[in-house]
């Protein structure tokens, strides 16, 4: 009887286990049965106008970036642009000794991807010894530092690069900074930042704004017997002044990425938008360009003639007391909340992906006392851009939006 | 007493892993019309009344458990406690497509102990009331953008159901004679329901969003039940067995809430909702039945069932409340029993049984009631040393009608109880 039992059981457990495989081996789950009753989740996607956006003026730091810009140009939509570059090269080291009929090369590497104008003309300048203390970190956009007399000239064509022999244009300042580099004393360094104050390089036509890249811009000092060696930039920036007696068209606002003029607004608007955190699937504020005045603009120019733009933006939630530290590249003051957006060419938009953002605004809420500001990296070059605001004469396809997807509980 | 404990350990675990299983997602999907109300009813008949299609309350085995008539708990003469696990696939249909879903369920948890061998005994029991266990999955491709840059966005929206009403119960059943019985159980009724819906974006940087409706309740309940067994009404071996029960309405202070997770499942968020409090009555039940055995081998039952689900009020979801009505069941089944032949042939060691339902159903959806016709075998099986058994059921059964936009599901069960008998008090001189 216990053999017996032993087999049915056998025989049973073997056959529960192969039912079991059976039923439960083939789901399938699909939508049979999402219509029976009024719970309901659905997908939705939801647009918010950004209402209430504005232009602020700020004037920022323009020292000591990745690049420096130098050149001018008349832009018809932007204004006439005039950029001035300043430099000062660095001492040698004090084990590096300079003879006194050594030559000094000044190197200047372009960054061509971002030149301002014809890129094909020549851009004449004018190089002047600046006539006063100057730090690159505290150097900003409207400063005007003083110069001295001319000390020659150079012109800028459609190479990469360019080496000016500066014995060549003036022998006085080269003598000069040798002696500070042969001084052998403690306070060399000292005496060289209160004696020489670096060049200015000043535009003289305006066919084109050419930044410079800072990690090749460099001075070659050539021993005629012995080694030849470089001392890099230790202070370098731009000044920048825009004439503006263009027009924009009604609801269209340039942004700069020079700070002289960026975005604000107060709020994302999306209170009333029945979102909850765990449901948000995305959210992206879209900026639409005015890319048919910008085209328009730049038709009766030559086809060599670009306007450099800016590939991303910033959307920087930031103190308005703080302004424009907390937003300065490099500069975490405030511990700013900053998202980029990517430029789309297919519809000129810059698209913020901000779920993260509102995220946070729906489950904590967002640090008080901040408003919001879009900007343009702020890295030395020039690159201007226009937006479409927020005004009653901006289409409604263009004007700025947040579009939210989330997950709403439909139920009645 | 450590016999006891060990089996009521043992059926513990097993029941916290089955329903530990049932949770997980992996297998916990069953009938889409588990959507509605507050789930789908659950027979509270043991395995071996299932298998015949029916409740059980109308017939008494001293070795089985039974939670289908207080009053059988009079008849106790053994300790006896079972458990029992079931597992359906419904094949599910609508006018466009159809799909399976399979679900593992953990059926109940009894124990029964005579007070006073054969006239006074008691039951205590963990047992479902009905159950909510769904899962329905949608496909959408929707084109975001404009234009040149319009791009295609995939959407997978999952919504899931878990959960149900379960009772906490014991209850008291006495034999006043030798045919009549009586008994009495009250129970803790308490509803724990999840409505999960889950979106996901596959292939996109969009992130997958969730909310859940949570749904808590609780109440008391009692029913009384009777049991009238005679002896000999058509000849001198047979029995007529009468039962009935009445399960009295029930009101549960339920609440829900809207939860919803991020970062993983890290945080967790709650919100209130609409109607986020109120009063579920669910509704009175009443059982009846006939049993009739002409010799210990047979028994043919019929049994019949009526819950007035039209009664049925949900203060959590007042717009559902149209879609209930009365619900009518009627079942009729046999079982035989050749090992009390004393056959030592290998199929006369098992006890049998078979049977068909057909209930109507306490949903009526576009003018249509969603009514089931179930039939079902039964296998029990006896141990060699005990009066111990394992009862197995097989059931196949039609729910519902794929017409006017309802579903109609082709349902294939199997279900397993453990009756593990002469636990406690008493242990029989003579096998």
């Amino acid at each position: 009887m216990n053999s017996s039992f032993q087999s049915i059981r056998s025989f049973c457990f073997a056959s529960i286990c192969v039912i079991s495989l059976a039923l439960v081996s083939c789901e399938n789950p699909g939508s049979v049965g999402s219509g029976l009753s009024d719970s309901r989740g659905e997908v939705v996607t939801d647009t918010v106008f950004v209402d209430g956006m504005e232009t602020v003026n700020t004037t920022t730091y323009s020292g000591n970036l990745s690049f420096f810009a130098m050149g001018k140009y008349e832009d018809q939509l932007f204004g006439t642009m005039t950029a001035t570059g300043y430099m000062k090269p660095t001492l040698p080291g004090a084990d590096n000794t300079v003879s006194e009929n050594a030559t000094i090369q000044m190197r200047l590497l372009f960054e061509n991807e971002n030149v301002y104008g014809d890129t094909l003309s020549d851009q004449q300048y004018s190089l002047y010894e600046i006539n006063e203390l100057w730090r690159g970190t505290a150097l900003k956009i409207n400063d005007d530092l003083a110069t001295d007399a001319k000390l020659g000239e150079f012109s800028i064509s459609t190479d990469d690069s360019l080496d000016i022999n500066l014995n060549e244009i003036n022998q006085d300042w080269v003598d000069r900074y040798i002696q500070f580099a042969n001084t052998d004393t403690t306070n060399r360094d000292s005496l060289y930042k209160n004696g020489m104050y670096g060049l200015a390089v000043v535009p003289e036509n305006a066919n084109k704004i050419v930044p410079l890249t800072v990690g090749e811009t460099r001075f070659t000092i050539q021993n005629p017997l012995a080694d030849t060696f470089r001392v890099s930039t230790s202070e370098w920036g731009y000044t920048l002044n825009r004439d503006t007696n263009t027009s924009f068209p009604q609801g269209s606002v340039p942004l700069y990425n020079t700070y002289e003029q960026i975005l604000n607004f107060g709020d994302l608007g999306i209170e009333d938008l029945e979102v909850e955190t765990s449901g948000l699937s995305r959210a992206e504020l879209v900026l639409y360009e005015n890319t048919s005045t910008m085209e328009q603009t730049l038709e009766s120019e030559p086809f060599s003639v670009i306007r450099p733009h800016p590939p991303t933006a910033y959307l920087q939630y930031a103190d308005p007391a703080n302004l424009p530290e907390n937003i300065d590249p490099g500069v975490p003051v405030d511990n700013v909340t900053k998202i980029p957006g990517v430029y789309n060419e297919n519809d000129g938009s810059y698209r913020f992906d901000i779920t993260q953002l509102v995220g946070n605004k729906l489950r904590d809420g967002l640090p008080g006392g901040r408003e919001f500001y879009i900007t343009f990296p702020n890295d030395g070059t020039i690159k201007p851009s226009l937006i479409y605001s927020d005004g009653s004469q901006v289409p409604t396809s263009k004007r700025p939006k947040i579009v939210i997807t989330y997950l709403k509980n439909s139920s009645n | 007493m450590k016999k006891v404990v060990l089996i009521t350990v043992l059926l513990s675990l097993f029941s916290s892993l089955a329903y530990a299983q049932s949770e997980d997602g992996k297998a916990s999907s069953g009938s889409v019309y588990s959507k509605l109300g507050v789930g789908y009813p659950v027979s509270t008949g043991n395995v071996a009344a299932q298998s015949m299609g029916l409740m059980g309350i109308s017939f008494n085995d001293p070795f089985v458990n039974s939670l289908a008539n207080p009053a059988q708990w009079g008849n106790t003469v053994y300790g006896v406690g079972s458990g029992g696990v079931g597992l359906n696939s419904y094949s599910a249909s609508d006018a466009n497509q159809s799909v399976r879903n399979s679900s593992f369920s953990v059926n109940q948890f009894q124990l029964q102990f005579p007070i006073i061998r054969g006239k006074l005994g008691i039951s205590g029991a963990f047992a479902p009331v009905t159950e909510s266990s769904f899962r329905t999955f949608s496909e959408e491709t929707r084109f975001v953008g404009n234009g040149a840059q319009q791009d295609t966005l995939n959407i997978d929206l999952e919504n899931r159901g878990s959960g149900g009403i379960n009772k906490a119960e014991f209850g008291v059943g006495w034999k006043i004679t030798p045919s009549i019985s009586v008994g009495y159980a009250a129970s803790v009724v308490f509803m724990s329901m999840d409505d999960a819906y889950t979106a996901s974006f596959p292939g996109s940087n969009y992130r997958p969003a969730n909310y859940t409706i949570e749904s808590n309740g609780v109440g008391f309940g009692n029913r009384f039940g009777t049991l009238i067994q005679l002896p000999g009404p058509l000849d001198r071996d047979d029995q007529l067995g009468i039962g009935a029960s009445v399960t009295f309405p029930v009101s549960l202070n339920a609440e829900r809430q809207q939860t919803g997770t991020v970062s993983n499942g890290a945080v967790t968020l709650t919100n209130g909702l609409p109607n986020g409090d109120g009063t579920i009555r669910l509704p009175t039940k009443i059982t009846g039945g006939l049993s009739y055995s002409p010799s210990n081998l047979l028994m043919v039952g019929l049994e019949g069932l009526y819950e007035g689900w039209s009664n049925y009020e949900n203060e959590l979801k007042p717009g559902q409340q149209e879609e209930f009505v009365d619900r009518y069941k009627l079942g009729l089944g046999m079982q035989y029993f050749p090992y009390l032949t004393g056959s030592d042939k290998f199929l006369s060691t098992f006890k049998y049984r078979a049977g068909m339902s057909y209930d109507s159903g306490h949903l009526q959806l576009e003018g249509q009631r969603i009514n089931t016709l179930k039939f079902s075998l039964g296998l029990g099986i006896r141990s060699p040393n005990s009066r111990s058994s394992i009862d197995l059921s097989f059931e196949y059964g039609v729910r519902g009608t794929n017409s006017t936009n309802l579903v109609k599901e082709q349902i294939f069960g199997m279900k397993l109880s453990l009756n593990l008998a002469e636990v406690m008090f008493y242990r029989p001189k003579l096998q």
